[in-house]
Parts: structure tokens; sequence; C-alpha cells
């Protein structure tokens, strides 16, 4: 039922974005439907007419006639055909051209959770590729089937004109070998289905083979063995499947085929009996024989689409899902503000559809311009909190506000404007150098002198140094293009913070990747340039923690300690544990 | 061309090899729908003649005739059925027997071939193409069959009148002519397309990832990229349209063309019918014939333009392995008692205009703890793999004691190195195999793993994860793991190997303050007595190393212990200043 929706569904999309299109091409796909019935009607005619013509019963005007018409619906209904085809590449362009302007849309129209929760992670991989396609493959699908069914049951009731008797066959044998034909699709999905999980286990192992990384552990390790095992154990169980599913496939397809050849034998015995009792003409007798194989092909045919349209409606559902994900509702309207403090207010957060606490009614405050640094541990709540702070969630509990506002209530461009985040796992777009940088500030887009200057305090000027300067393609895309190292990568993503004019800055451990010179300056030249600009920082290293302000320790979702570093550092507690372990390795003092 | 039939031949051969049996049955099985489809127009004269026959009705035989037809026609559908079954039963066959050979080779190749990303996106690709060689087998074997079916019926008609086979041949010209343009036009715009297409896709796939979109929303590009979108995908909506408007155009021709022809043979047989040289019943076979014609002639072009598509498949497939494989050394390794010496090393990477090492010269002691330092790109990691022996240095060597790495038999190397490296993977395994995989033998030491496991991952850490014999890894609806878990179990399976040397390159970047303080003190502590060597950017660890090496661009540019090189106020004082002042008290 849920197959049918899918199916009524996409058409009703293919008319929503060109109904012109879809019209003619239905039109022009059904109409040739008819055509295979008329083509056994005139052959018969054909046939007749030149036994009349060498009896010399009758001229040849007759066999001309009809020989022409049926050329004439031959090419028709081809040509038709083809144009229903071209009007149906009318509307794959047009939904290429609109439909994926609107799932284009739709996806930044969705709550930012549904990113990030598990299971809509499979829906956006199975259906962001190209929904399109599949709207216009299951609608196609759709069209085909209901034309081969067409065809089908034309032709029977011209079958029937010449003789009842082979028409009643048509039906006692077409049924059960459209429900077989129906199982056997089914079948063939559940395989797949089944096998699915050992299917990607395979794709697995040899993805790992391509791995330059895995291949070095795997020979240093002398792990090839295990490999070679792991392949044969999923081959196997593959194979087994497969081998245990065919057979009854192949036992089904045979009972088709084998109703199939008894119709054969049954319609050649009735019109050879017709034809010998003189109730058939030659004309009729040759067309019954000719269509019978015709028809064992239709129906083939017809059992082929219906298994397509399954596998069709059934991608169809992740779209069906996709449409139904929550809509975003961080879009305030709020233009402007009056002051620019943050507060976050007894806090607590859990992540949508999990149990555990992340943060347990946890309140800060952030006056403007001042300098925060949030430390602690993995999994102590430190990324959750710049979540919240940026309005990608709501917090369970409490408010988080900047300016009085809660930040989902502000409109996203003044959000934009009083935060510029680097994220831990900050995007490398392969896009320009330009782009890349300026994504911190899209309003500096062409401000070179402001680009390049963003570039040098991240300690990246060289990036922009080669023929194109800041126009230059980075990433694997482009043939022109150059990836970078991870290092390089991360001083794009710190320039887009230096290229921001945002009230805070928000730093989410920025420096994992860089070697200890480049951390220091960027350390420096971060203090040199926010000196007057509100600043939060994240990070495993304490020492970039120090130039803070304030520093706010987390431990298990709970502030646990604030202050300056020295203060902290006058104190007992976790700040001067994590501090003097990290810094032993520094400090000189046994020597 | 030449490589074209020789790639035929080797999918031939190995689709033989992987299902001798089914490979038979196929071949049998379309020399026998062959035979059924070129004989059944010749059958249906048969019943038309002897039902055409007047005065004379041979009934007896007519029926006959009949049955023999019906027979004919039962024969092609169980041909049918058989030969669809074998070639499901075939695929499985031939995706194992193909995966396998593959399998097998990668274990051979040479690290090194892989470095060069061109030819690494090619094997990627000869990895990923969804069973193409045995669909290529499929494509062909059909091809061939439409195309003796073809040659059948011609010979069929033929037979009647010579002239019927010149209007037979023509009437495949059409389709054939309008299938190469297609083709040619499809594949121009297809490699046209191929850039913008990749935006296209890139572009898509960014607002669908959750990085990506947090990124966007937060910094406020969601619009600037939508029209970037919107534009590559005007762009290739417009080439599109115009390519398969001219070509759906272009084939309405060509099949108003071929009907033409079809009309011709009708024509043609009628005008032979009237002239008295064809008997009613061969015309009739004749308007059969002609319908099957057309019928296998579609099949065998189509099926020839699918082989030629699935060609490339086949072609990634066996030109991955002419892949250079591991030219191994024939000395057995003896574990060094004195010094790795390393030698005026120079090495590039395949596919880099820049060497990686340049004249790297070093020695290392048994028993040291060494500490690798440098900038990026300085070829620390370069010199760990050389280090190992699966790398080996263009010119230049690297001895154990005297034994040069190209002159080792590599496993026997390897069996006294263990490594955890910077790019680590995560296998999405069992956690004992994670573990394990450096030692397979001991996989069963539950207790020592544990034990393993207790002191790098912490104590809850098992608790939480369900047990050894957990799945790891999302995909295969296991437990996920942090970036730091991931990173403290590639630790503990380089731990796990019980090996004389150790190499760790950045073994603890993704790790938080407290528990990478206690992993480095814990490590010096269990690699004892073994040789170690540690690549870092942090480089307070130098302090208890025995030796510190700092390279700078592919060299050694200082060597010595912590207190020296600091005296020595050289490129490592730099590097220690740069870090330490943030850490020491003011």
């Amino acid at each position: 039922m849920k197959l049918l929706k899918n199916c009524l569904f996409c058409i009703k999309t293919v008319f929503r974005y060109a109904p012109f299109n879809a019209l003619i091409g239905i039109i022009c796909t059904f109409l040739p439907a008819f055509f295979t019935g008329c083509q056994i009607l005139l052959l018969q005619r054909i046939v007749d007419g030149a036994a009349a013509y060498v009896q010399g019963a009758g001229g040849p005007e007759d066999v001309i006639l009809w020989g022409i018409l049926l050329v004439l619906v031959m090419t028709q209904g081809a040509s038709m055909e083809r144009i229903g085809l071209y009007q149906m590449d009318l509307v794959s362009v047009k939904l290429m051209e609109k439909m994926s302007l609107d799932t284009a849309k739709r996806l930044s129209e969705l709550e930012y959770s549904s990113f990030e929760e598990q299971k809509t992670q499979e829906i956006f991989q199975k259906m962001s590729a190209e929904p399109e396609r599949r709207v216009y493959n299951c609608s196609l699908s759709t069209m085909y089937v209901l034309q081969k069914t067409a065809a089908l049951f034309f032709s029977m009731a011209v079958i029937s004109a010449i003789s009842p008797w082979i028409g009643l066959g048509i039906v006692l044998i077409g049924v059960p070998m459209a429900v077989l034909g129906y199982y056997t699709a089914r079948r063939n999905a559940a395989v797949t289905e089944e096998a699915a999980d050992t299917r990607r286990r395979m794709a697995d192992i040899k993805e790992m083979l391509t791995n330059k990384h895995a291949m070095f552990e795997m020979k240093l390790f002398g792990a090839e063995e295990l490999f070679t095992r792991k392949w044969k154990l999923y081959s196997d169980k593959y194979a087994a499947i497969s081998r245990r599913e065919n057979k009854k496939i192949m036992q089904m397809d045979l009972c088709s085929r084998f109703l199939n050849a008894v119709y054969v034998i049954f319609v050649a015995c009735m019109a050879a009996a017709g034809f010998l009792a003189g109730s058939l003409t030659l004309g009729a007798f040759t067309a019954a024989l000719n269509a019978m194989a015709g028809i064992g092909r239709a129906l083939n045919d017809c059992s082929r689409h219906v298994a397509f349209l399954l596998g069709n409606a059934r991608a169809m559902d992740f779209y069906m899902d996709f449409m139904k994900l929550k809509t975003r509702t961080d879009t305030g309207e709020t233009d402007s503000l009056s002051y620019f403090d943050i507060a976050f207010e007894n806090v607590s957060f859990r992540y949508p559809g999990t149990e555990r606490e992340i943060l347990k009614n946890v309140t800060f405050y952030v006056k403007e311009g001042e300098r925060i640094a949030f430390v602690g541990e993995n999994g102590a709540g430190k990324s959750t909190i710049i979540k919240l702070l940026c309005g990608l969630y709501e917090p369970t509990a409490g408010t988080v506000t900047i300016g009085g506002v809660p930040v989902r209530e502000l409109s996203p461009a003044l959000r934009t404007r009083m935060l510029s985040v680097v994220f831990q796992d900050f995007q490398s777009y392969q896009l320009t150098l330009r782009e890349n940088v300026a994504f911190g500030n899209l309003a500096r887009l062409s401000d070179d002198g402001r680009l390049l200057q963003a570039l040098e305090f991240a300690d990246g000027e060289g990036l922009a140094g080669l023929e194109k300067g800041l126009d230059r393609n980075l990433g694997k895309l482009t043939e022109d293009g150059q990836d970078l190292s991870k290092g390089e990568w991360q001083r794009v993503a710190m320039a887009r913070a230096f290229v921001s004019d945002a009230k805070y800055v928000v730093l989410d451990e920025p420096t994992a990747s860089l070697d200890p010179l480049a951390e220091s300056h960027m350390y420096e030249n971060f203090a040199r340039i926010f000196r007057n600009r509100g600043t939060i920082l994240i990070s495993h290293r304490l020492a970039s923690a120090r130039m803070a302000d304030r520093i706010l320790v987390l431990d298990g979702g709970r502030i646990v300690q604030a202050g300056s570093h020295e203060e902290l550092m006058g104190r007992q507690g976790l700040y001067r544990t994590m501090f003097l372990a990290q810094s032993s390795f520094y400090k000189s003092g046994e020597t | 061309m030449k490589k074209i039939l020789r790639y035929i031949r080797y999918i031939f051969r190995d689709c033989y090899k992987a299902f001798p049996m089914f490979f038979v049955m196929i071949m049998v099985l379309y020399a026998l729908s062959t035979a059924v489809s070129v004989a059944n127009p010749l059958l249906l004269a048969n019943i038309l003649k002897l039902a055409a026959g007047e005065g004379s009705r041979d009934t007896e035989g007519l029926i006959c005739a009949i049955v023999l037809y019906g027979l004919c026609l039962t024969a092609s559908l169980v041909a049918d059925v058989f030969s669809r079954a074998c070639f499901k039963a075939a695929e499985v066959k031939g995706e194992k027997y193909f995966g396998s050979k593959l399998v097998a080779f990668s274990k051979r190749i040479r690290l090194e071939a892989l470095e060069n990303p061109e030819t690494l996106d090619k094997f990627h690709r000869a990895n990923m193409g969804e069973n193409g060689q045995f669909t290529f087998f499929q494509q062909i074997v059909m091809t061939v069959g439409g195309i003796f079916t073809c040659i059948g019926i011609i010979a069929v008609v033929g037979s009647y009148s010579p002239l019927l086979i010149l209007t037979g041949v023509s009437e495949l010209l059409p389709l054939l002519f309008t299938k190469v343009y297609f083709e040619k036009r499809v594949t121009a715009l297809r490699r046209r397309q191929s850039a913008v297409i990749r935006r296209c896709g890139y572009l898509r796939q960014l607002f669908s990832g959750k990085e990506s979109v947090k990124e966007m929303r937060v910094m406020g590009f969601e619009g600037y990229l939508t029209d970037k979108w919107k534009e590559a995908n005007a762009q290739r909506v417009q080439e599109y349209r115009d390519t398969n408007l001219d070509i759906s155009k272009k084939q309405v021709w060509g099949i108003i063309a071929q009907n033409i022809c079809y009309t011709v043979n009708i024509g043609l047989a009628f005008y032979l019918l009237a002239k008295g040289k064809l008997s009613i019943d061969a015309f009739a076979a004749c308007l059969a014939a002609f319908a099957a014609y057309e019928n296998s002639m579609i099949l065998f072009i189509v099926m020839a333009f699918q082989a030629i598509h699935t060609y490339h498949v086949v072609e990634d497939y066996y030109d991955y392995f002419t892949i250079p494989t591991e030219s191994d050394g024939i000395g057995v390794y003896q574990p060094f008692k004195d010094r790795i010496k390393a030698e005026n090393v120079h090495f590039r990477y395949s596919g880099s205009d820049q060497e990686a090492l340049s004249g790297l010269s070093c020695e290392i002691r048994q028993g040291e703890h060494v500490v690798i330092v440098g900038e990026n790109g300085s070829g620390k990691t370069t010199f760990s793999k050389l280090l190992t022996g699966a790398y080996l240095p263009a010119s230049g060597s690297i001895a154990y004691d005297g034994q040069r790495t190209e002159d080792l038999n590599r496993l026997s190397l390897y069996d006294h190195i263990s490594v955890v490296p910077q790019d680590f993977v995560h296998y999405r395994f069992t956690l004992r195999e994670n573990i394990a995989i450096s030692d397979l033998e001991r996989i069963e030491d539950t207790e020592a793993m544990e034990e393993l496991l207790r002191r790098i991952c912490g104590e809850e850490f098992l608790e939480k994860i369900g047990g050894l014999d957990t799945q790891l890894g999302r995909e295969f609806n296991g437990q996920e793991l942090s970036g730091g878990e991931w990173q403290k179990l590639a630790v503990a399976r380089g731990l796990w190997k019980g090996s004389d040397i150790i190499i760790l390159d950045e073994p603890t970047s993704a790790l938080d303050p407290l528990v990478e303080y206690d992993i480095l003190s814990d490590f010096i502590e269990m690699i004892r007595g073994r040789t170690s060597v540690i690549i870092s950017h942090r480089v307070g660890i130098c302090r208890n190393a025995d030796k510190i090496i700092v390279l700078k661009s592919g060299r050694v540019a200082e060597c010595g212990r912590h207190e020296e090189l600091l005296a020595k106020g050289g490129e490592y004082a730099r590097l220690w200043q740069s870090q330490a002042k943030w850490y020491v008290q003011l």
C-alpha cells in the first residue's frame, strides 16, 4: 500500500513540475500500447489478402493498403514512443532544474538536530544523492507498467475476437504468471535486503584494500590472513543466501514458464483446430501463432517492469521520510540588540532521543569583550555549549541568551554578526581559497586586503602566494585544484575567524594539527588581534587557556571551577591537576 | 584494440575458472536458443505450407508441425529460464572469484604505488565496480548470441531470395548509426560535464552533512552556497537539455528510417510473392522472420553498447594487476644488536615533484628511545615509514646492523617492528580483532588483552563498550567510538604486538591533556627495553628521550639529547621555547 502511495506521489510530483510534458509523455507512451493489438489485426488482414491474391480471388490493393497501414502503425508507434521518451527527458530536466532546488530549500529548512541523529543520517545518505532521479525513475516505471498492462489487455481483446478460447486462455495463464512474477520480484528484493549487511562488509574489506593506510598496517602487522579469511567468510555467506533464494526464484520462474509453454501449445492447437474446421482464415491463424509468442514476451516484460517499479517505489521511502523531518524553529525575527552579553542560565541539555544529560544546570555569563576559555576532559560538554550558544539546539531546560534575547529568537543574520565559530570538525571546502576564507564574513568576499591579512594572521600567507593567489582552487574537485595538508586547512579555517567582524569569536580546539611553532604563532596572533573582542576558546592544551580573562572548568556536564589562570592555579582542583600534568613535560623543575 | 581483445580473453578465461560448469551450460544454452530463434520462422513456414496446401490437406502432418513449433517455443522458454538461472548462480561465483583474485593480489602490492593519487583513484574504481566483470561477460555473451541469431535469420530469408539479405542487412544500419551517434554525443557531454556534475554533487552533499550544515548556518553562508549550487545546476541542466533535445530528435529520424527499411523488406517480400518467386508460406515465414530479426538486432546492438560502457570497469580491473608487486629481498632479518643506520636517504612519493627526504642520515642505537620532531612537512612520517622497510629509499640506505632494508625479506623484518601510524585505521571489526590484528596468534589471549586495554583506554572502557567481542563502527550497527578512543585503540594495537622496535607517529594528537599525560608516562614504562621511535608535535616529551632527531626539509637538522640541543640554541631550542613558554609559570 505504501508503495502504491509512493508511485502516486511520484506521478503527482512529475505533474507538479512539468504538467504539460508529463501529459504528452503519458499520451505518447500510452497510445502505442494499442498498436500491438492493431498489428495482430493487420497481419491477419495482410495474410488473408495475400492468400486471396495468390489464389486469384482478389487484387493486390488490399494487401498493399493493409501493408501500408501496418507500416504506419509500426513507425508511428515507435516514433510516438520516442516522442514520449523525449517528453519524459524534458520532464527529467525540469525535475533536475526545479525539484532539486526545492529539495535544497527543504534541507535548509530542517532543524539542525536532524543532521546529527543517527537514524536520519541514513535518510540523507540514501536520498541526498539525487531524489529527482528517483522520482523520475519511479514515475517512468509506473507508466511503463500501466502501458504494458494496457497493451496486454488490448492484445488479449483482439485475440479474443479471433478466438474467444485463446483470449480465455490468456486470462487463465496470465493471472498466475503475473502473481508469480510479482513474487519473484519480491523475493529478489528480499535477497537484496537480507544480504545488504554482508555486501556492505564485503565492500568494506575491498575498500580497505585500496586504502594506503590500511595496507601499511596490514603488511606490517602481517594481517593479510585476517582479511582473506573475512573476505571468504562474507562472500561465502552471500553466496549461500543467494543460492538459497535463487533456487526458489528459479522454481517460480520455471512454473511461470511452464504455464507459458502450456499456453503456447494450447493456442497453437486451438488455432489449428479452428483453421482445420474452417472457422479461422489463414490470416487469423498466422496472426494467432505470431501473437502468442509476442504475448509471452509481453507478460515477461510486464513482470520485469513490475520488479523495477517495486525497487523504485521502495527507494522513494527515504524521500517520504525526508519530507517528514522536523522543520527548523531557530529563525527568529529579532534584528538588533541593545547589549551583547551572553548568559547561560540553569541550562541542562540532553540530545534528542538520548537519556544522558550532557549539561547539568550550567550557569555562566560572558560580558561583551570578555575572553573566556573552557577546559575539561573529552565528553565534559564543551562542544555542546557552543552548539547551544549558536542556537543549533534548544536547551532541555534553562535559557541561552545574547543581550537578553534567547539565541534561537535572533534572526540568522544577527546571529552571524554576533558569533564567528571555528569548529573542531571545521570543513575544507573544495572551492577557491577566497571563498574558503571569506566564509568567515561574506561581506569581505572581494576585499583582497582583508582576506590576505586574515591569512597572514593565521600564518597562511604562503597559501595565496601562488600564481592565482586568492582565486586558486583548493581541493581535488577541479583539475587545477590542489589539496592542502591538514595543517594548512586548519590555517584557512582560522583565517575565517580573523576575517570576521563578529562580536564573539569562538574557537573549538583549533590547533590540533599544527606543529609547535605554528601553534605558538597562532596563539600570539590570536591574543593580539582579538584584544578588544570577546573570545570563547575551547582547547585541550591548557596553555592556550592562559590568555583568557576567565577560565571555566567543565567536568561531567557541570562547571566545577571558574577564575583566571592564576586564581585556579592557586587552588587545588581539576584545573591545577590538568595543568601540572601537561606542563610537567616542559618544566625544567628537576634539572 | 589489442588490449581490449586481451582483456575480453581474460574475462572469458577467468569466468571459465570461476564457474566452469555454468560457463559450459551458458554456452550450450545460448547456442540452443540461437538455433531455436533461427528455426522458428522455418517451422512456422512449415505449418503454413501444410495449412495452405490446398486440396490434399495433410492433417496429421499439420498437427505434427504445430507440435514441433510448440516444442520449439517451449524449448526457447526453458532455455531462457535455465540460462537466467545459470547467470544468476554464476554471478555469485563470479563476484567471489573476481573479489578473491583482487584480495589476493592487493596483499602483494607495493605500498609506494598507492601513494600516487591518480593511481589510487583508479584502483578504487577497479575495486568498487559492482561486479562489472561478470556483467561484461554476460553482455558479451548476449551480444554474440544476438549476432548469431541475426545471421541465422538472414540466412533463412536469404535462402528464399538473396535480395532479402541485402535489405535485411540495410535495416541494421539506421539503428547502428543513431546508436553510435547517440553514444558519441552522450559520451562527449558526460566528459564535458563531468566537472560541473562533480561540483553539483559536491555542493549538494554539503547541504546534508552535519559538519558543513553546522558551519554554514552559524557563519551565515548557506545562501551563498545555495546560489553557487543553483548556478552549477543551471549550467548542468542547460547543457544536458541542449544535447538531449538534439539527440532525441535525431533518434526519431533513426527510428523512422529503420521502419522504412522494415517496410521495404515487407514490400520486397510481397513483390517476390506477386512475381511468384516466393510461395505464400515462405512469405509468411519472411514476415515472422523480419519481426524476430528486428528483435534480436535491437537486443544485440543495445547489449553491445552496454558492454562498451561496462568495459571501463574491466579495464580498470585488469589494469590493477599491472601495478608493481613488492619486490622482496631474500635476506632473513636477524634482530639487530647494535644500531640502525640511515645514510644519505632520498625519497620521493610518486606523483609528487618534491623530495620528501633529501639526504637524511642518522643512527638509532638498540634500546634507545628516540623522538623525532620538526615542522609539518619536514619528513617525519616518511622517515618512519622507511624505517619499517615497507617503503624503500630511492637512494642511500637504511640498514639494521648492516642489513639493508631492500635486501631483507620484508616479512622477517615486519615480525620485529610494530607501529602506531598517524593515519591509523578504524577497523569495523570486533574490538578483539581491532587489537589482535597486529598479532593474530594471540587473539584468544583474553586476559592479556583486557589488561592492555585497561592500561591504555582506562578502567571503564571495556565495560562501556560491552566486552571484547563487541562489533565496532556504526556502519555495521556496532558501537561507535570517539576520535580519542579510536586513537587509544590504535596505541593498544601497536603495543599488542610484542616487537623489538616500535614506531609511534603522533600517538596522542586526539587525546585530552590528562589522558595524554597518563598514556605517555605509561608508555615509557611499557616499552622499556624496546627500541622506540616517537614522532610528535609536542616537544614536551623530548626531555626523557635518549635521542632527539630534529628534521628540517627532509634532512636531519640536529641530533642529540634535550639538554645538549637546548644549550646549542638551534632549531630545537626554537621549537622548545615556542611551546614551553605557554606552560612555564610566568
